[in-house]
């Protein structure tokens, strides 16, 4: 049977949205968002035009003008200045929010996963007692027991997020400890650490890598929104969540002070999922 | 006679399960000199693996343990070491090479590091040394281009490639005693040749010991000098290659080589071993072959016959092998 006119009208549609869909275009523009971001956040110093805390009150709620691209806030501090030096705070809160548990958790679900019996069960429950609590009420109630601040922030993240690592690395390991490889490693006679930390973690390391791409997205909005409620970064740190609540009063009259951090928490965290998408996808790996 | 290398007695495995206690291995003895190839052969089941993952003490889940038996490796027993003992015996002294060398390698790790890695955990030498014992393997198991070769991964070679990669990854640390199961059986034809010729290679130049687990019969004819035969846990019979394969003094060793395809006519149909192994759960009373034995006669569905000597070198369980075999292995025994 031969292809005719009609045929190949009728599947044409459906290769284009297949391959529209793939990898590569979702891959690049997160990754360049993301970037961009990086570099905003690193050379901060050398392109934000002003101080970020340095108070003006002569220019106090400018609109956005040549002078101030952004306008200025109740404090005439430059919103865009203030949004440059922010991509520190929530770029560090996403990453480093994300490492941390990403360590931890990678960790205990080796040792869970191999070791299994007793070991397994103590650990599991650990992780059921842990995720049985709603994550936000979670980390606010170790943050108010550790007191506001970005070092309360990170530890109640490691000790809430851990959870979703542990879970990931565990399955693979039970399957991977009684993978070929693993009985020709343990018949070269390797003990166990060796085995778990050379030979299990780098194969079982890939779905959780993926994972953390977009738990950086849930993170820098955690993070945003608890210096929002005053539980995070404190003011007068330039921060986006602390911005929007700074900017909240002033909504009617000047609009531009909480926008445009909002609007940079939109594109950090669209940024991110775009690359989260592509790399899943380039990787093979649908969660 | 010389000091085996390695000395199995009465080694025994058992499994619980729900159902009860089930025995993969029962009751087997052999003993193997440095330099020495003995095939262990068998159908599927029959329990030649488990041995062999017993003498690794690798056995596959935690409801299996050795518990009977000792396995005497240079006139140490191993069976009750401790695991850390037992660890640096394994690589330096005993490694195991398996079917299926594409799994059996880490994807992830360039061969060049698995094989360095063998040699670091066990030796205190440089990376730099390392790397070039690691070259010199490659090349010893026949990589035309070692140095580079290091570098690939497992996905870039071919099946035959990939044996030899992982031969030579057991290899790393100069064990003495090579424990092959079944190292040939995924590879086509050709290549099967190269790796057992490969294998009488190393033995020759450093008298290491073997171990090939096979169910082909040409295999053994082809490599080992000494050859056991297992049926549902136990071997049935031992003796030295050329004695066996000229006269077998098992029912059951005899339809194995009957099944060979260089047996019969060309064109005619190969026969088979009528029925199926026994599950180790319902293990036939009396002889665990009679039901499948065309010598079968009552007193077999009754007495459980032992492993007796049958003259010169060699045994077999057969409770009727004076009167079935007896005429022509009589001249030899």
């Amino acid at each position: 049977m031969t292809l005719t006119p009609t045929h190949r009208a009728a599947t044409l549609p459906f290769r284009l949205a297949s391959q529209g869909l793939a990898a590569p275009t979702a891959l690049k523009p997160g990754a360049a968002i993301s970037l961009a971001w990086l570099f905003f956040a690193i050379a901060a110093p050398l392109i934000a035009p002003y101080d970020p805390i340095a108070q003006d009150l002569e220019q106090t709620l400018r609109h956005p003008s040549l002078a101030h691209w952004l306008g200025t806030d109740n404090f005439g501090r430059d919103v865009l200045t203030r949004i440059v030096w922010g991509a520190r705070f929530d770029l560090a809160m996403g990453l480093l929010g994300v490492i941390v548990p990403f360590i931890l958790g990678s960790a205990i679900g080796l040792v869970a996963g191999y070791f299994g019996g007793i070991v397994d069960m103590l650990l599991m429950r650990l992780l059921d007692i842990t995720i049985s609590f709603p994550f936000f009420v979670l980390v606010i109630a170790i943050i108010s027991v550790l007191g506001a601040g970005l070092v309360s922030f990170f530890i109640a993240v490691a000790l809430v997020g851990w959870v979703s690592y542990a879970r990931l690395i565990r399955a693979q390991t039970l399957v991977l400890k009684h993978s070929d490889f693993v009985l020709a490693a343990r018949n070269l006679g390797y003990g166990r650490l060796r085995i778990m930390a050379r030979h299990i973690l780098p194969n079982a390391v890939l779905p959780a890598i993926v994972f953390s791409m977009s738990d950086v997205v849930l993170t820098i909005l955690l993070g945003s929104s608890l210096s929002y409620l005053g539980l995070g970064v404190q003011p007068p740190s330039a921060e986006w969540g602390v911005m929007i609540a700074e900017g909240q009063t002033f909504l009617a009259t000047a609009w531009w002070i909480s926008f445009f951090p909002g609007l940079a928490i939109v594109t950090l965290a669209l940024g991110f999922s775009l690359l989260a998408d592509g790399l899943a996808e380039t990787l093979g790996i649908r969660e | 006679m010389s000091v085996a290398l390695i000395e199995a007695q009465d080694l025994t495995v058992d499994i619980e399960t729900r159902a009860g206690r089930l025995r993969p291995v029962d009751h087997i003895s052999f003993a193997l000199r440095a330099g020495e190839i003995m095939g262990l052969v068998g159908e599927s089941g029959s329990g030649k693996s488990m041995t062999c993952r017993a003498l690794m003490r690798l056995l596959p889940s935690r409801q299996a343990r050795i518990v009977a038996g000792r396995v005497l490796f240079e006139g140490q027993d191993i069976v009750s070491l401790p695991e850390t003992g037992m660890r640096a015996l394994r690589g330096p002294k005993m490694a195991m090479i398996f079917q299926n060398p594409s799994s059996h390698l880490d994807p992830v790790m360039t061969i060049g590091e698995q094989i360095t890695e063998a040699v670091l955990c066990h030796e205190r030498i440089g990376r730099k040394a390392a790397h070039e014992r690691a070259a010199d393997l490659l090349r010893q198991v026949g990589f035309p281009d070692p140095v580079r070769q290091l570098d690939a991964y497992a996905h870039q070679f071919s099946g035959g490639m990939r044996q030899r990669a992982m031969i030579a990854a057991a290899l790393a640390c100069r064990p003495k005693l090579l424990i092959a199961d079944e190292p040939t059986t995924a590879l086509d034809v050709t290549v099967q040749a190269q790796i057992l010729r490969l294998l009488l290679d190393l033995r020759d130049r450093t008298g290491l010991a073997i171990i090939l687990i096979t169910h082909d019969l040409g295999v053994v004819a082809q490599t080992c000098e000494s050859v056991a035969v297992m049926y549902a846990g136990r071997i049935v019979e031992r003796a030295k290659k050329a004695d066996l394969l000229r006269q077998p003094l098992h029912p059951y060793t005899e339809a194995l080589m009957r099944s060979r395809p260089e047996s019969v006519p060309v064109g005619s149909l190969l026969p088979s071993i009528e029925g199926q192994p026994p599950a180790l759960s319902q293990l036939p009373q009396g002889c665990r072959f009679h039901p499948r034995c065309p010598h079968g006669i009552p007193i077999c569905r009754d007495t459980d016959p032992n492993l007796t000597t049958a003259g010169g070198n060699r045994a077999s369980a057969c409770l009727r092998w004076q009167e079935l075999y007896a005429a022509q292995a009589g001249g030899r025994a």
